[in-house]
């Protein structure tokens, strides 16, 4: 035979083998396809035997078997070699085919691959077969698309596979550092890596002899290692990013359902579209994949659910939290429901439990729990159904949001749907006899994210630039409004910004959250994000127990889709954020105020996040005070960054205001109703200016129980930018006795519209106020002097209208050029470079 | 050490070979003869009397090499550090070295064959063991066989006159199958057309059963085919080709698919003695379609390639034992020297190829389809007849088979 005259060569590398390499050699060439020759490679085997049959073969066949010799490199070295001189010898042949010379190839086998690998698109790189056994009996099922992700999970492209030529042209090789196995596989994710993709070669006719103990044996000890190898030679293939791109093109987990409609969109991210189809066309589809689950896949989950209530969820940037929060609770259950009620305030609140699922808007069920109930006894389907959507069983979820609630409709359609699946429940057997061994497409990713410990993602397609926001809880204080006030920076400078909330079931809904959050998540979803760890203290300050919580694993998963994160204060946060910097994602802790306890002892985030900077790229500081207090305790300089705040929400008001003459002063106090405030104090120096300063008080309780009396009435919260500015502008002083605090929002936002404040010297308030020039700074101390300087405070002012008056434009003047926009540039900046757009 | 691309056939197919330095004569020895010459600071292998140019690395020494003829070391085998072929100083060396190639090859034939009595009497044993195994254990009544794969006949329509043939890969493993139904579901047919199913081991298309119905055999409903012994257990799919013979006015209507039923033998062997059996076609390698395949050259024993046949004379060519196993349908080329009015027949039992014309070449290629019923080995006839004026010669240049593929439109 000519070199050009060979289509396909078959390159069997030998190594202690001599009495098996003549039957691969025989079963080389008795293929019924004409031009297939042998690439024998003695990898310098110390038996001198194999080269005696490979020559012998040489001479039995003229021009057909190549015999190459080499020192002893190991399987990928011979290999290479093979096809190395297999690409210059046969100019034309189209193949390689990778032959070891302990195994098989039945005659029409050559002949159906070269077909398969001619009829093939360029990027099939390489066809694999199902792997028959020889000797220990097992047939193995690797039908089915091409998966990346299954390959990430189990090797099921045979070594033996037939490598098109352009592939190796383009320089593929296997990896010769590899001595202990897994080659292959490392030369599939090569081929990945090119571009190239695999196929399947049905009904091929390998035969792969499985003995006792072989080199494979040898390499399934050596698991964890050759995975760790896997891991290390293709990082970006096995980054968690990249499973979430795999998992959403190759496993979408929904299928969504629309009632009423004959129609089944299967999408992985909700919010994205998708081509609908006939629910007969889905019936089909899915009961093929039961039949074959690691073949074909199915969605995980069946959602039924109108459009009306995914747009519900969508406006108030719930859709992916409940996704996955339902995905979550389906590990246990086999139905979740979610049911939609007005809130009766501007919030928004969750909860749930075991319970029946009636009035659910959006039902979730485990579609592989659905087929298996129906295919058991399709007869009582239906009452295999109803008995699901109760407790235990069922989990309901129920969720507080503005606005009218829409239809009830997605149980019923459920029901429905259970009864036509099982009309439509084929009649044929599995679709193949041979053993189905590997991870099923539905439950792919879920095993690729376990083997990195990671839970659950949210089933999203990031886009742009993403930024987590997360905080313990999100009520209506100064923190919060900092932040939201940020978060609308952010996204005018292109980024998305995510708030997370890690304990709280709540979430307030302070004017502009949707505007400036594009979705809103609770992540405690087990176990409590609040827990320390009784075993160890960072200098009595507590260290989070939640990173040893499975559910963090959840949490984790649930911020991979963003770029960056800001943790503010959430303990659980500084249990993630190392895990998330290893992940690529840019940390940053947001530091506002250090805090004591109740007898003196250092309490709170900033004593906590000490223990944790390792874990964060950056700290934001909002003063001078906390970013000295920081250098102070070991904190690197260059991961300090100085975030002043400026007024928490835009005013419409003007600064101008006539001077306050012939009439009582007027003082507001507007904020928390909380301890920290000092209400005490409030109260005394109230009572102490009746009759000469008029009052009022507007603000709630919020973290302890109710306020003491004050001796005015309480007005509700001031929280639109109206109701503020008419309050600022209502009020000649503001008045905040506050045992702590960090940069008060409210003495920017007085001050800016002339309103001048007295207020203790805590925290950072004296880095904003300038004492007798645009505020009072009062000295902290017990609670009578404080308030008895207080009350004094007022009467110098009383007493010196001009003098007030003085304070109050200069106090507008400072705070007129103070933006956000500007506090922010360096940060800004910052983010840019970490995470160019 | 490199050697050009053209070259790596050459040496690395060669089982035998010798090397020459540079400046070593070339002896006249019947081996493949590759002189070793300097190339820039490199060495180039190429075969003695071509000139020498770049090339590729060789990284290790050939395997067949059998020796370098050199007065001494060449340098260049510091190339291939790993087991270098021996240094011959001579002719004589090499003659010694052979002698000892020699001794160890009929050495190791002569293992080679004492293995080989040891694994055919072992080979023996097992087939008297597995004889007996089954004359003993054929003794029980047969058992009744499981329902492992069951189709619901679909729609069907009636099937062209002429050769049908319909595949089937089934979702099921060919080890243990002992009974297939095929869905008739309509069937009007006379002696003439016939239904042959044959059984088939997917992977390796290998025939494991295979049944000729003759067409009044036909009736419409599952026709039952049993294996006489259940299918080896071999890891493959079962696969099941039909084809079917129609004649003209006669009716057969088989499902779209078809659709088949499969029955495993349990627990007691089933031994039985099935009607319809064509038991030749067992082990059968089904051949690759659409290739022309040769004919064993002893099929043209006592058959006269050349014959001068006078005008108006009629002679017939028999071949009495042509092996047609496997096969579909013949296809006989002939050449005509001299004249024009030459025709010419095939024929077989059951089918006839009618009298075809020679181009104005002188060249006809005759086709015979082989019909579904008929045995193994077959008589074939060549019928010539001359027309014209003048004595003419016929050449019988040649005769292939040729496997058909599957019958478009019937799935």
């Amino acid at each position: 035979m000519r070199p050009d005259d060979v289509q396909i060569a078959c390159v069997i590398p030998a190594f202690g083998q001599p009495g098996l390499l003549a039957e691969a050699l025989a079963s080389v060439m008795a293929q019924t396809l004409p031009g297939v020759a042998a690439v024998v490679v003695d990898d310098g085997c110390r038996m001198p035997e194999t080269r005696e049959v490979a020559l012998e073969a040489a001479s039995l066949h003229p021009g057909r078997v190549h015999v190459l010799r080499t020192a002893n490199g190991g399987l990928s070295a011979a290999r290479n070699r093979g096809i190395g001189h297999a690409l210059a010898a046969f100019p034309r042949a189209r193949g390689i085919y990778m032959l070891d010379a302990d195994n098989r190839i039945l005659p029409r086998f050559l002949e159906r691959g070269l077909a398969l690998l001619d009829a093939a698109s360029p990027e099939v790189g390489w066809l694999y077969p199902d792997i028959d056994s020889l000797g220990v009996q097992d047939c193995a099922d690797v039908s089915g698309e091409f998966s990346r992700l299954s390959l990430l999970l189990d090797n099921y492209c045979e070594a033996g596979s037939l490598l098109q030529r352009g592939m190796l042209e383009a320089g593929l090789r296997y990896d010769e550092s590899l001595r202990q196995g897994w080659e292959d596989v490392e030369f599939w994710l090569r081929g990945l890596d090119a571009g190239f993709v695999g196929q399947y070669w049905p009904d091929a006719g390998f035969r792969y002899r499985r003995r006792a103990e072989s080199m494979l044996t040898e390499s399934d000890r050596l698991t964890p290692e050759l995975r760790g190898a896997m891991w290390a030679r293709h990082k970006a293939l096995y980054h968690p990013r990249s499973l979430m791109a795999l998992e959403a093109a190759e496993a979408p987990r929904h299928a969504i359902l629309t009632p009423g409609r004959d129609e089944a969109r299967v999408v992985h991210d909700p919010a994205t579209a998708a081509p609908a189809r006939t629910r007969a066309a889905w019936r089909a589809a899915i009961w093929a994949a039961h039949r074959n689950p690691p073949a074909r896949h199915h969605p995980a989950i069946t959602v039924f659910a109108a459009p009306a209530a995914l747009a519900a969820l969508r406006g108030q940037g719930l859709l992916h939290w409940a996704f996955w929060l339902a995905a979550l609770m389906l590990r246990g259950h086999p139905a979740v429901g979610v049911v939609l009620r007005p809130a009766p305030e501007a919030r928004l609140r969750r909860g749930f439990w075991p319970d029946q699922l009636e009035g659910a808007q959006l039902l979730f069920v485990s579609t592989e729990a659905m087929l298996r109930g129906i295919a058991a006894a399709p007869g009582q389907a239906g009452a295999w159904a109803m008995g699901i959507l109760a407790a235990p069983h069922a989990v309901r979820v129920e969720l507080e949001l503005p606005g009218e609630p829409p239809a009830a409709d997605a149980v019923a359609e459920f029901l429905g749907e259970v009864e036509a699946l099982a009309l439509a429940l084929p009649a044929a057997p599995a679709p193949t006899w041979r053993r189905q061994w590997r991870v099923a497409r539905h439950e792919m990713a879920r095993h690729a994210f376990q083997r990195q410990e990671i839970g659950l993602p949210m089933a999203v397609t990031p886009k742009g630039r993403n930024i987590g926001i997360i905080q313990p809880l999100h009520t209506r204080g100064g923190v919060e409004r900092v932040l939201l006030r940020q978060a609308a920076v952010l996204r005018a400078r292109g980024w998305t910004p995510h708030l997370f909330v890690t304990q709280s079931n709540e979430v307030a809904l302070l004017p502009g959250i949707n505007e400036a959050y594009a979705s809103v998540n609770f992540l405690q979803v087990s176990g409590r994000e609040g827990w320390s760890d009784p075993e160890r203290a960072y200098f009595g300050a507590e260290i989070s127990a939640y990173g040893q919580h499975y559910s963090s694993d959840d949490a984790f998963a649930a911020l991979l889709g963003m770029d960056a994160v800001v943790n503010t204060h959430a303990l659980a946060g500084h249990a993630l954020a190392n895990r998330l910097r290893r992940a690529g994602i840019a940390t940053v802790l947001g530091l506002h105020l250090t805090e004591r306890g109740p007898f003196g002892e250092p309490m709170g985030q900033a004593h906590s996040a000490l223990a944790y900077e390792y874990a964060y790229d950056m700290a934001t500081v909002i003063s001078d005070k906390l970013r000295g207090w920081c250098l102070a305790q070991g904190w690197p300089e260059s991961k300090l960054m100085l975030l002043r705040n400026a007024p928490g929400y835009p005013s419409q008001a003007s600064a101008v205001r006539p001077p306050p003459q012939g009439r009582a002063l007027r003082a507001v106090f507007l904020g928390r109703l909380d301890a920290q405030k000092g209400l005490e104090r409030l109260g005394l120096i109230i009572a102490a200016t009746q009759g000469w300063v008029e009052w009022r008080v507007a603000g709630k309780a919020v973290l302890g129980g109710p306020p003491p009396e004050l001796g005015v009435e309480v007005e509700p919260p001031a929280e639109s930018a109206a109701e503020l500015d008419a309050l600022y502008g209502w009020a000649d002083l503001l008045l905040l006795p506050s045992r702590f605090e960090g940069v008060p929002l409210t003495i920017l936002e007085a001050q800016r519209l002339g309103c001048v404040p007295i207020a203790t010297d805590v925290g950072a308030v004296a880095e904003i106020i300038a004492h007798g020039e645009d505020g009072w700074l009062l000295e902290n101390g017990g609670d009578g002097d404080v308030a008895a300087a207080a009350v004094a405070a007022l009467r110098a002012l009383d007493a010196d209208r001009e003098r007030l008056a003085r304070m109050s434009r200069q106090a507008a003047t400072r705070l007129e050029a103070a933006r956000w926009e500007d506090t922010m540039g360096d940060f800004l900046r910052w983010l840019d470079a970490k995470v160019p757009a | 050490m490199r050697l050009l691309v053209s070259d790596l056939g050459g040496l690395m197919a060669s089982p035998a070979a010798l090397l020459l330095d540079a400046g070593m004569p070339a002896p006249g020895v019947g081996l493949a003869l590759w002189r070793a010459s300097p190339l820039g600071p490199d060495w180039l292998l190429h075969p003695e009397g071509a000139p020498a140019q770049g090339g590729v690395k060789l990284a290790a020494a050939p395997a067949g090499v059998l020796g370098v003829l050199a007065a001494a070391t060449p340098v260049w085998l510091a190339a291939w550090p790993d087991d270098p072929p021996p240094v011959l100083g001579d002719v004589a060396a090499l003659a010694t070295l052979l002698a000892g190639r020699v001794q160890a090859l009929r050495a190791r034939n002569g293992a080679l064959r004492e293995s080989l009595v040891t694994l055919r009497a072992e080979h023996e044993e097992g087939r008297v063991a597995m004889t007996r195994l089954m004359q003993a254990t054929g003794q029980g009544w047969p058992g009744a066989p499981r329902l492992v794969h069951a189709d619901t006949p679909g729609p069907a329509p009636a099937l062209p006159a002429g050769r049908t043939r319909l595949r089937r890969l089934l979702p099921a493993e060919i080890g243990g199958v002992c009974g297939i139904g095929l869905h008739l579901s309509r069937a009007e047919c006379g002696p003439g057309s016939a239904l042959r199913l044959r059984l088939l081991a997917h992977e390796s298309e290998r025939v494991l059963g295979a049944w000729v119905v003759p067409g009044e055999a036909l009736v419409a409903g599952w026709l039952a085919l049993d294996l006489p012994v259940p299918a080896p257990p071999w890891r493959e799919g079962a696969a099941v080709e039909i084809d079917i013979d129609l004649m003209t006015g006669d009716l057969l209507a088989l499902p779209e698919g078809p659709a088949l039923r499969l029955f495993r033998a349990e627990g007691p062997p089933r031994f039985t003695r099935p009607a319809h059996w064509e038991g030749a076609s067992h082990g059968l390698a089904l051949p690759p379609a659409g290739v022309r395949l040769g004919l064993p050259p002893h099929v043209w024993a006592g058959v006269p390639r050349r014959l001068t046949l006078r005008p108006g004379e009629h002679r017939e060519v028999v071949m009495p034992a042509l092996p047609v196993l496997g096969l579909d349908r013949l296809l006989a080329r002939l050449r005509l020297h001299g004249g024009s009015a030459m025709q010419a027949a095939l024929h077989c039992p059951g089918s006839a190829s009618g009298w075809r014309d020679f181009d104005w070449q002188g060249e006809v290629e005759i086709a015979l389809p082989l019909p579904a019923a008929l045995p193994a080995t077959t008589a074939l006839s060549l019928s010539l007849r001359q027309l014209g004026s003048q004595p003419c010669m016929v050449e019988w240049q040649g005769l292939v088979g040729v496997r058909a593929g599957e019958t478009a439109g019937h799935r």
